[in-house]
């Protein structure tokens, strides 16, 4: 069934690892964890488990921070994972939720327009008139679910949600109980439940994180990928994965192709060349990690579909500018300028620098 | 059977050993303690009991005939070998230092320094970097506990620590690290990369302790207890016989050496034992050793706690809002990190995770801010008044007294009367000090500058300042001696022409004559070999102020005249060549070296030198080679003292703008007419002569000059801007000659011989 569907929940994908470091787990585990802390860590960072089957690693960086992480979520502290765009935030999330609870589908996607009822709970209108206030005409929220069977809770861009929304976690989180006045009951978590939550720290103009939800929150912040090997290690990896699953045509191995890509963000991003000669303007968009990513699969797709069966210069050029460029004025010029001071005189670049020539 | 003396293998400065030492003597009740140190501090160990004794502390060990040559032993509370001392002392047992002397290892250091004088810098920090700095390069438990899997150390030493606190005997842990010693000592291609030379000096050392040992078995009748660096444990367990070790030994060179107690500070502590490199953090192994030392057995909650308690303190003095309950979430927080990584009590790097992430909002620059405060700590050493003082801090009394002064936290405002015998003490004393970096005095008004007597400074002492007394017992044995030969050092080590002028007057204002001359002639030396002749001009407007305004004090004025003859003929002889092919920074700073230059050479008054000066600007001048901005600056000069006339600055004038390229005449211009707008207001005659020479070029080349003066005029404020075109407006004001003034007046004319002799004007 599972087959069908365009994009699976990490609990299933790698649902045979999770099955093997369970099996050989023999450490302590806190309550309703499926896996000890330390099996949550090798699942994440990779590794092997007891009985030899490899673990691949779904992030790649600082095993420091994870640990910080992990540890935060076994303690009975909420967790609040911070960064630029493309960080892995809910990557990172999916997958400590699919660990540690076996499933990263309680979430809830936190927008402006979310109001308390859909994080608290709601009324089933229907049954409240026909039969008064009782616990069957309660409709039950992700939270809710998850504070009753001991489980994580996912939050996705908790800012993105009213700061007065946001407080209704106050309690949820320094008491761990959920009252309902209506019924004169509260609902109490189960030991197990935690939330994660992720926020973006570089959008300004939505809200701010209110100060008293900060505090309730260990706050561990994944920085963008240090260097151009780690980076370009996590774009080869993910390409291939999300390619994959999305059963796109088989190609030619691209990875010097997605090197370059990182190259190319990462040096308009820094706003001067690798080996730090050259000053350039930086783009108002944010060329992440996480869209060399999309641009990579993008490019995969068209070489696919439309080019050769490999990923080549003409390939990348027009979704490179479609990340670049977001602004069309300010952008436009970043790239111009990006193309005749670097990518002209550089060797074996020729190419690119024809191909997004063409598509400017 | 033959006896054995009991070795133990500490981690220098490591609260972990030192817990497991305590352990182990009152385990073993030697009959002697065995101390890996110099035994000229034999003598001293004695003091380590007294109640006023304060670590952090340093055994400084210093030739008696060159204080300069020294090496220093610090100890925390919480160094194994300071436990060692305080274990035999409270017991009445002996305790005996069993390294080498320090006669030989410094003999040995200055007998390398005379030998090679270009690794002089160096080989100085490596012999002054005491032992304890020179084994934690190479601390072999650091490789044991990263063989172990722990990240470092002390995280290692924990991990004894707790299996002691579980039933096992520390002497079998301390057995269980010989052997591991002995194991890794049999691999030197390992890690050890040593040289040759540190091999031998380690192997004489070797030698030195194990004839100790020997004595101290023959000697006592117990046990005997020996603590030393770990990596000595492999040599001193190696079977040899005395005549061997006599041969090792055998000719080495000594001086006489003494030895005293000296305030240390947790600074210096982290800085000696090589911070940064294996991060030795005196706030966290007091944080530790607070834990091993306490009466209760603090569990690693309460260790947390505290730990998280100081950071969370620390964050809310730098104003960040760190509550109580972060503190305590951050210490749960390192407890399950601790249990997740599989080890029993939080270390260093759990702690710094978990405040990192419930204290600081993952924010590291909050943590930033107090780390240096959280890991080094900012304890200083006391030493108790019955300690003998060295001899710098004794000296430093007898200055105290004679000078009335007394060291006081609160920060005080002195004025001095440098014409009275006490102001000047006084004043000598405060530039002395300086000079050894003990900054107890501020001068927040010198005046010197205009020769008057006064001197405004603002004392604070702090304690801090007996340590860097201490330290400036390598310079000298009096404040007198250490100032001299600090300035004569750091002379030495500069070659810039300026810092030396500068050395010359802290010299002489510090009333250190001889040091003065050796800087004198240093200055002199160097200037001949300099080719930078901005430096040489630099340095002569400082020491012109000195002879022409004088210090209050007994000046070498000789000496100082001579230097600055020297110096200035220097200038004047390079001056035209070296103003050719400068680059624009290099040139402006040339143009107000040569300002500066230009009116000190007028106070000073050597009619010689000025006339030879001039001279040199005339022909800059006329030289074509010579940078635009230098000529304007010369030609103006010849301008103002009159020596050109106004057809020959005109000339000279047209000259450098016309057919230059612009960026050339305009520079030119511009440093010609610089100054305020009232220098052009006023000089009549300069306004007119470019007044004039603007007006008599034909089209062409009015079009092409204008654009280089609204450069030149562009330094001018727009109020400054409108006067001068106001004054250009106004026209040529016909002046009268002075002479006409006493036509009219004949009451003028009568007092004029009298004003012109009180002028001083020949008549």
């Amino acid at each position: 069934m599972s087959e069908a569907l365009l994009r699976r929940p990490a609990e299933e994908i790698y649902s045979a690892e999770l099955e093997a470091l369970a099996k050989g787990d023999d450490r302590p585990r806190p309550t309703n964890w499926k896996l000890s802390p330390q099996a949550v860590a090798t699942y994440l960072l990779g590794g092997d488990a007891v009985d030899g089957t490899p673990i691949s690693a779904k992030y790649v960086g600082s095993r420091r921070l994870i640990e910080t992480a992990i540890a935060t979520l076994a303690t009975d502290r909420a967790l609040l994972l911070l960064g630029l765009p493309g960080t892995a935030k809910s990557w990172v999330s999916e997958h400590l939720a699919a660990a540690i609870s076996g499933s990263s589908q309680r979430l809830i996607q936190c927008t402006a327009g979310t109001d308390e009822n859909q994080i608290r709970y709601g009324w089933n209108y229907a049954l409240l008139l026909a039969k008064g206030p009782s616990p069957e005409a309660l409709v039950k929220t992700p939270l809710v679910r998850a504070m009753e069977e001991g489980t994580l809770l996912r939050l996705e861009e908790l800012t993105r949600m009213g700061s007065e929304v946001q407080d209704t976690l106050i309690t949820v989180l320094s008491e761990k109980t959920l009252p309902v006045p209506e019924l004169d009951i509260a609902i109490n978590a189960e030991r197990g439940f935690n939330i994660i939550a992720t926020a973006n720290n570089r959008d300004k103009g939505v809200n701010d994180l209110s100060s008293a939800l900060k505090r309730r929150f260990n706050v561990v912040v994944l920085p963008s990928p240090g260097t151009l090997e780690e980076e370009t290690q996590i774009v080869v990896k993910r390409v291939y994965e999300i390619g994959n699953n999305l059963r796109l045509p088989a190609i030619q191995p691209a990875d010097k192709e997605l090197a370059r890509i990182v190259v190319l963000f990462r040096e308009i991003r820094d706003g001067k060349t690798l080996n730090g000669k050259i000053k350039l303007k930086t783009s108002t968009g944010t060329l992440s990690t996480a869209e060399a990513i999309s641009v990579g699969v993008s490019a995969w797709a068209e070489a696919a579909h439309f080019g050769n069966g490999r990923i080549d210069a003409n390939a990348l050029a027009a979704n490179i500018v479609g990340a670049v460029v977001k602004d069309p004025v300010q952008d436009g010029v970043a790239l111009s300028e990006y193309l005749e001071t670097v990518l002209r005189t550089r060797d074996g670049w020729s190419d690119l620098y024809e191909a997004i020539r063409e598509v400017v | 059977m033959k006896r054995q003396a009991h070795l133990f293998g500490i981690r220098h400065h490591g609260p972990g050993s030192a817990a497991l030492l305590k352990g182990a003597l009152d385990a073993l009740d030697p009959a002697c303690v065995l101390i890996e140190g110099p035994p000229e501090g034999d003598a001293l160990i004695q003091y380590a009991a007294l109640p006023g004794m304060k670590p952090p502390l340093a055994m400084l060990f210093y030739a008696a005939e060159e204080a300069a040559n020294a090496a220093f032993a610090p100890f925390a509370e919480f160094s194994p070998e300071w436990v060692a001392m305080q274990w035999a002392l409270a017991r009445g047992r002996p305790v005996r230092f069993i390294d080498w002397p320090a006669a030989v290892s410094l003999a040995l250091a200055k007998a390398g320094r005379e030998e090679d004088v270009a690794a002089d810098a160096e080989a100085e920090a490596d012999e002054s970097g005491n032992e304890a700095g020179h084994a934690a390069r190479l601390d072999p438990l650091d490789v044991l506990a990263g063989a172990a899997g722990y990240s470092d150390g002390e995280t290692f030493w924990n991990g004894l620590i707790e299996q002691y606190g579980g039933g096992q005997s520390p002497l079998d842990i301390f057995a269980a690290i010989e052997t591991a010693m002995m194991e890794l000592r049999k691999y030197p291609g390992g890690y050890d990369d040593r040289s040759a030379a540190e091999r031998l000096r380690e192997e004489r050392r070797e030698a030195f302790m194990r004839i100790h040992i020997r004595d101290a078995l023959k000697q006592y009748d117990g046990e005997v207890a020996v603590v030393v660096g770990a990596w000595h444990i492999g040599g001193l367990s190696t079977a040899t016989t005395v005549a061997e070790d006599r041969a090792i030994i055998k000719d080495l060179p000594k001086i006489k050496v003494e030895a005293t107690w000296a305030p240390w500070s947790d600074g210096r502590l982290s800085r000696a034992s090589g911070y940064g490199a294996g991060v030795v953090s005196p706030g966290w192994y007091r944080h530790l050793w607070d834990l091993y030392s306490g009466d209760r057995h603090d569990g690693p909650e309460a260790f947390a706690a505290g730990w998280q308690a100081r950071t969370a303190a620390l964050l809310r003095q730098e104003g960040f809002d760190a509550s109580t309950a972060s503190a305590i979430e951050a210490a749960r927080l390192a407890l399950a990190l601790a249990s997740l990584r599989g080890i029993g009590m939080p270390g260093l790097a759990e702690m710094r995770d978990a405040s990192l992430s419930s204290l600081c909002h993952g924010d590291d620059i909050q943590l930033a801010m107090i780390e240096r405060k959280l890991y080094i700590d900012s304890r200083i050493g006391k030493i108790d008044k019955a300690v003998p003082q060295m001899p710098l801090a004794k000296d430093f009394e007898l200055w105290c007294r004679k000078t009335r002064l007394k060291p006081d936290e609160q920060p005080s405002e002195i004025k001095l009367d440098l014409r009275s015998e006490a102001g000047l003490l006084k004043s000598t004393l405060l530039h002395r000090l300086n000079l050894i970096r003990v900054n107890w005095g501020r001068l927040i008004d010198a005046e010197a500058g205009r020769g008057t007597y006064r001197e405004i400074w603002s004392v604070s002492w702090s304690p801090d300042m007996s340590v860097r007394l201490a330290e400036a017992l390598v310079w000298g044995l009096t404040i007198e001696q250490a100032a001299a030969s600090a300035t004569v050092e750091r002379a030495h080590k500069t070659d810039g022409i300026a810092q030396l002028a500068e050395l010359v007057r802290y010299a002489l204002v510090a009333d250190l004559p001889q040091a003065a001359s050796t800087c004198i002639n240093l200055l002199q030396a160097t200037a001949v070999h300099n080719n930078d002749i901005t430096d040489v001009m630099n340095a002569v407007a400082p020491l012109v102020r000195i002879v022409r305004y004088g210090t209050a004090r007994k000046l070498p004025e000789l000496e100082l005249r001579a230097l600055i003859t020297a110096l200035s003929a220097e200038a004047n002889a390079g001056v035209r060549v070296g103003s050719r092919q400068l680059d624009d920074e290099a040139t402006l700073q040339r143009l107000n070296a040569m300002r500066a230059y230009d009116e000190s050479l007028g106070l000073f008054g050597d009619s010689g030198l000025l006339e030879e000066w001039r001279r040199q600007l005339a022909l800059m001048v006329d030289d074509a080679q010579s940078l635009a901005p230098l000529i304007g600056f010369s030609l103006r000069r010849l301008h103002d003292l009159g020596l050109w006339d106004e057809l020959q600055v005109s000339a000279a004038f047209s000259r450098h703008v016309l057919g230059e390229t612009p960026s050339r005449a305009g520079a030119f211009i511009e440093a010609f007419v610089a100054g305020s707008a009232d220098v052009l207001i006023q000089d009549q005659t300069l306004l007119f002569l470019i007044d004039e020479w603007l007006c008599g070029l034909d089209e062409e080349a009015f079009v092409e000059s204008l654009p280089l003066f609204r450069r030149a005029l562009a330094g001018l404020d727009s109020v400054g801007r409108k006067r001068v075109l106001e004054r250009i407006a106004g026209g040529r004001k016909e002046r009268r000659p002075v002479r006409s003034v006493s036509e009219e007046n004949p009451a003028f004319e009568r007092a004029l011989p009298l004003l012109k002799q009180i002028l001083g004007i020949s008549a």
